[in-house]
């Protein structure tokens, strides 16, 4: 814990401790093939969500009946689906719902886990048993079946997948951050800093979240990993979004009824699936290692 | 030992009731009433009389607060009400659910260290090298596929084409194991790689990295004891520990993989009965499912909580 | 807690025991799993109908006894695939799917074939007769036992009608067989109907739910819950055996079934098991690995199994029709011209391209070609969306308008119907937001009156009062139409409906619903899609059937199956 008690002030120990971090930063990511595909498999994902309309080849709702359920072609490099739309443009188009849902389900579970774990962690007492005692209880219950109670009640729409999957993800932040204060909310180090005046909101941003960004953020992308196959199992109980805007999950689901006449067709959203849950797994994995100091 | 369980069974008391309080709110969303999900989808076949009278019969005409109460208060008694959809005792319908579920679950867990043991062991081992990349990415592998398309993908290639396992049918150890085998197997290998395999072999990976770095590993190895014996007897023994741990976690996890591998293998256990009953809004039927699998859950941590005290000397519980 | 030294030998001896067999947790749940299920057997066993006094079969299983027809093998079992059935007593079931596992184990008092033709061969009632407009005799046929070795009387058809007209029963077909004031058993065959009004679907309601017979001594003794989830008082060629819910259900033969085919006994199988299959994909897979025999498949896939040298395809045209409701008091459809401009853009052919790969035909109007009213001379509505673009707009709304509708969750042709009007609505500028709701809950969303439309299907009745008169007649009928859809439609088609019911002549019936149909269509109250059928494969090498798979209305009837000898 040498870097947040010497914050703000430099020594050589300090230089050497950075210089150290970013060597292993680099030899995490740039030293392995595994991890350096993970990232560009994601970023490049994000890059397609954002610019799915020009890189798309067609209109993902175009829909051609007589060209229905066709293999790879020229024309359609990943064939077409049961009313004729160009799988391809489906699956690029596909990255929006599957990223915003990813997206939106960690940003909101991270924030309101977070502020429960602060809340619980500085107020203590009973308010803390209250609210953790909820917090037990959402992980005690299998996530997915909260999922789909909460979709079932409020309608089959995007905003309830990620309101569903934003509150079975939200423990894990809340949990993190809570510990994080309680570790830190005895030290020496804070009551000295409380005692001369610094204020809570400081000691947070100075000393607390640093330390507890790094697990945040992986699990943040474990997360988004996560997010992305409730979706797609959301999808498959009648639970997910619903049509016509294209979702892996979806895709995926309506593909499954001709796997045994067209496999290929739930190759190419499975596919999109499994190499991005994959990618942010490892990303997640590589950025825990990197961050983990003991790690040789 | 006794306040430590006192207090533990305080918590799950108060997990309960937390639970069964979310998904009752939950359920009182749910478009549409349980009363025309059962009588018919316009109600003509009731009048407006008949139906008050059910309404009354079932206590839908009580206030949320009141109705959870009254299902409280049966509960205390041992009576989980009755079904609306199936008209018959909840209590009847989980007997005959619940060891389906378990079956599947207990065998994919069972599945899940089988395949997660060596394969840790090797991967931890021979860390950081291709075969732990390897090992970490078939494990991976299985959790990137979302579950649904696993299980067909599985069933289509051992039951269609390969006709190793039946397609369809379902059959309890108590009839007959061997056919009780063959038909678990495909969706508790589901349910094994789709997560649960993951976790173990994860957390028994970063255990047994953890503790061959330890000194008495390596005074082990200095006195000269057999690699293998110090990762297996030594390593292996102690890494074991934070494993357990995630048991619980694992519970929980395939009990919620259990709704779409249920419906995708066609079997008949609570998985398959909850979605249906959530979505006829069939109160009782949810709330007792969400209770025995909560209970079980609970109870599955609680045990490895103790065992994992048991084991080790240095815990406390508190 | 905190162990002492002395304690720790001990317990390094259980920890290794322990820890090696690290299967600590699994072994946990799978006794739980074992002990959960070995005790209390009769509980947890699925429910068990047991018929006392009843003698085995006397047939030899396996025996072939061919005396006409190829082949036929007297006994064995076949596994079959229908839908699922959430209450098997005929009185307070619900669905349509359910007639699939009832008509196996019950008969009606008059029963329906494949064309919708009434035939005593197949029904209780071995004549029956309209002797005044308003009073049916039915004639009872002899020696029909139920499967709790009690008789078929005129006083147990009595205490069934009875116990339909009882409100406490809560049955659908109280409504159906509503005209019915009395009814009189001068002799033990004999049960007359005295009616308040002539009725001609009452006839159709005895081939229903309103005419399956059980034996009253099993209602009685069972009472109607317990019954429901165990039918043991059936007529019908099987006799109930278990259930085990989301699997299968066992039926055995009826050794006393009272019905023959060319002089053979019925039914030919010693075992029938019904096994439900959610999944479309399992279903097929289940059937090209030969664990059932029989299994339905959609439209779509029967080009993938066409060319399977032994899979045998039975089909039956027109089964259900995909229609979509509007809500006439919606701010859209209020106006009729908006409602023909749906209609314009609706593309039946690409439809029925995309939902059943072209083997089915675009709808005429609500009476589906298996109708004997369906008046094949009616002109086919046209895909023109210029012309809709123009209607709507002459209604007031042109490019931007939304509209919001509603249909099933989980039903794959609702939600394909859905997308392909999205995108004929969205070329004309209109976008179409769809809600999936429960289907439980459909029915009371679409009367809150929030949506402009809803998206449905329906499935042909035998008689053409259940398709149009259900549909739209303004009071007593099927209470989807009732409101938002058909509120102040033409007084003009009440009156033929109505007069049509009370008609018995079926040359003058035919005229009347076809007028009534020419004003439905007119009015545009909805705009009726496409027709799609049901379609059954069967093992051809090992199973055929001495009869139809289908029964009235197309739904699958399995009861004179056979396995090849």
């Amino acid at each position: 814990m040498t870097e947040d008690a010497n914050a703000g002030r430099w020594s050589p120990d300090l230089v050497t401790a950075r210089k150290k971090s970013r060597e292993r930063w680099a030899r995490h990511f740039f030293g392995s093939p595994v991890a350096l595909i993970s990232l560009v498999c994601v970023v490049g994902t994000l890059l397609l969500a954002f610019g799915a309309d020009v890189v798309a080849p067609r209109d993902p709702l175009a829909q051609n009946v007589l060209e229905r359920l066709q293999g790879p072609s020229w024309s359609h490099p990943f064939g077409t689906d049961a009313l004729g739309r160009d799988v391809l443009s489906r699956v690029i188009h596909g990255t929006r719902v599957s990223l915003a849902a990813a997206v939106s389900a960690v940003a909101l579970a991270a924030l309101l886990g977070v502020s429960v774990g602060i809340i619980a962690g500085y107020v203590g007492g009973l308010l803390d048993e209250l609210l953790m005692r909820i917090i037990d209880s959402i992980v005690a219950f299998p996530a997915i079946i909260l999922a789909l109670a909460f979709v079932t009640a409020f309608g089959a729409t995007l905003r309830s997948v990620i309101f569903a999957i934003t509150i079975v993800s939200m423990p894990l932040y809340a949990r993190l951050m809570r510990a994080q204060i309680l570790s830190v909310k005895e030290t020496d180090f804070v009551l000295a800093a409380r005692a001369t005046g610094v204020t809570p909101l400081r000691i947070m941003f100075r000393h607390i979240l640093p330390n507890v960004l790094a697990p945040i953020v992986v699990a943040a992308t474990l997360g988004m990993s996560y997010a992305i196959l409730a979706e797609a199992s959301l999808s498959f109980l009648g639970a997910g979004v619903q049509p016509p805007t294209p979702t892996w999950g979806g895709m995926l689901n309506d593909a499954a009824r001709y796997i045994h006449t067209n496999a290929y067709m739930t190759v190419f959203p499975g596919a999109a699936i499994f190499i991005l849950v994959l990618s942010l797994n490892y990303l997640g994995d590589t950025l825990q290692d990197a961050m983990d100091p003991r790690s040789s | 030992m006794l306040p430590f369980l006192m207090r533990r069974a305080v918590g799950m008391v108060g997990v309960l009731l937390i639970v069964t309080i979310m998904l009752f709110l939950l359920m009182s969303f749910v478009p549409g009433d349980p009363i025309t999900a059962r009588y018919g989808m316009d109600g003509s076949s009731l009048d407006a009389e008949q139906e008050a009278a059910l309404r009354k019969e079932y206590g839908l005409d009580q206030p949320l607060p009141v109705q959870y109460m009254s299902w409280v208060r049966a509960l205390l008694a041992g009576d989980l009400g009755d079904s609306i959809q199936q008209r018959r005792a909840v209590t009847a319908i989980l007997k005959e659910r619940v060891p389906v579920t378990l079956q599947i679950s207990g065998f994919a867990l069972l599945l899940s260290v089988v395949l997660a043991l060596p394969l840790g062991v090797v991967a931890a081992v021979k860390h950081n090298s291709a075969w732990d990349r390897l090992v970490s990415g078939l494990a991976l592998a299985g959790v990137a596929m979302p579950a649904f398309w696993l299980g067909l993908l599985l069933l289509i290639l051992f039951s269609v084409k390969l006709a190793w396992f039946p397609v369809t049918g379902f059959t309890r150890l108590t009839t007959d194991p061997l056919e009780a085998l063959r038909s678990s197997f495909l969706p508790a290998l589901t349910g094994a790689l789709g997560g649960t395999t993951a976790m173990i072999l994860r957390q028994l990976r970063a255990g047994l990295i953890d503790v061959m770095r330890q000194d008495y590993i390596r005074t082990a190895r200095a006195k000269g004891v057999r690699p293998r014996t110090v990762v297996l007897r030594h390593g292996v023994r102690n890494a074991m520990l934070p494993t357990v741990t995630v048991v619980g976690l694992a519970t929980a996890h395939l009990l919620g993989g259990s709704v779409v591998i249920e419906r995708v293998f066609n079997i008949p256990g609570m998985g398959r009965l909850i979605i249906d009953a959530m979505n006829a809004r069939d109160y009782p039927v949810v709330q007792g499912v969400v209770l025995v699998i909560t209970i079980f859950v609970v109870l599955v941590n609680l045990a490895t909580d103790l065992t994992y005290a048991y084991l080790d000397p240095r815990i406390r519980l508190r | 807690m905190t162990r002492t030294s002395t304690r720790t030998g001990s317990l390094r001896l259980t920890r290794r025991k322990v820890l090696s067999s690290a299967s600590v947790g699994a072994l946990g749940l799978t006794t739980a799993a074992i002990v959960g299920c070995g005790d209390d057997d009769e509980d947890v066993e699925p429910t068990q109908g047991t018929t006392p006094g009843q003698s085995p079969a006397a047939q030899t299983p396996g025996a072939a006894t061919a005396t006409k027809g190829p082949s036929i093998r007297t006994g064995g079992s076949v596994a079959a695939v229908v839908s699922e059935p959430a209450d098997l007593n005929p009185h307070t079931g619900i669905s349509g799917g359910e007639h699939q596992t009832l008509w196996l184990i019950h008969d009606n008092l008059i029963a329906y074939d494949e064309k919708s033709v009434p035939r005593e061969d197949l029904s209780l009632a071995k004549k029956w007769e309209v002797a005044s407009p308003t009073e049916v005799v039915l004639t009872l046929r002899d020696g029909v036992k139920f499967h709790d070795g009690t008789d078929l009387t005129a006083d147990v058809v009595k205490y069934n009608l009875e116990l339909i007209l009882n409100p406490a029963t809560a049955s659908v077909s109280r409504g159906q067989i509503a005209p019915i004031t009395a009814i009189e058993t001068p002799d033990a065959k004999t049960v007359i109907l005295k009616l308040s009004k002539p009725s001609a679907s009452l006839l159709l309601a005895l081939g229903d739910r309103g005419g399956m017979m059980v034996s009253r001594a099993s209602l009685e003794a069972k009472g109607l819950k317990d019954y429901a989830v165990a039918p043991t008082g059936g007529s019908g060629a099987f006799q109930f055996e278990n259930w085990v819910r989301n699997s299968n259900l066992k039926l055995k033969r009826n050794p006393n079934y009272w019905r023959t085919r060319d002089g053979q006994k019925l039914p030919h199988l010693d075992n029938l098991e019904l096994k439900f299959i959610p999944e479309a994909a399992v279903s097929l897979a289940a059937l090209q690995a030969s664990e059932i025999q029989i299994g339905p498949v959609s439209e779509e896939d029967l080009k993938s199994v066409e060319s399977a040298k032994d899979l045998s395809v039975n089909k039956f045209e027109g089964a259900s029709t995909l229609q979509i409701l509007m809500n006439r008091n919606s701010p859209v459809f209020k106006d009729p011209r908006a409602r023909q401009a749906l209609s314009y853009a609706v593309d039946r052919k690409s439809m029925v391209l995309a939902i059943t790969d072209g083997r089915s035909q675009p709808a005429l109007g609500p009476l589906t070609p298996a109708q004997w009213a369906f008046d094949p001379k009616l002109p086919a509505p046209s895909f023109d969306p210029k012309k809709a673009k123009q209607l709507f707009e002459a209604a007031g709304f042109g490019s931007g308008t939304t509209i919001k509708v509603l249909t099933y969750a989980g039903v794959e042709l609702y939600k394909r119907q859905v997308e392909l009007i999205q995108q004929s609505l969205r070329e004309l500028g209109i976008t179409m937001n769809a809600e999936f709701v429960q289907t439980s809950a459909v029915y009371a969303e679409y009367k809150k009156g929030a949506h402009d439309a809803a998206f449905s299907g329906f499935s042909i009745r035998a008689d053409p009062h259940g398709s149009l008169g259900e549909q739209f007649v303004s009071k007593g009928g099927f209470a989807w139409s009732q409101n938002p859809a058909t509120l102040e439609l033409e007084p003009e088609v009440d009156k033929l409906l109505t007069e049509a019911n009370q008609e018995y002549d079926l040359g003058k019936r035919t005229a009347l619903y076809r007028t009534a149909q020419d004003k439905i269509i007119n009015e545009y109250a909805m705009v009726v899609c496409m027709y799609y059928g049901n379609t059954y494969l069967g093992q051809s090498q090992k199973t055929g059937a001495t009869s139809s798979l289908f029964g009235g209305e197309g739904k699958p009837r399995l009861a004179e199956v056979y396995l090849k000898g």
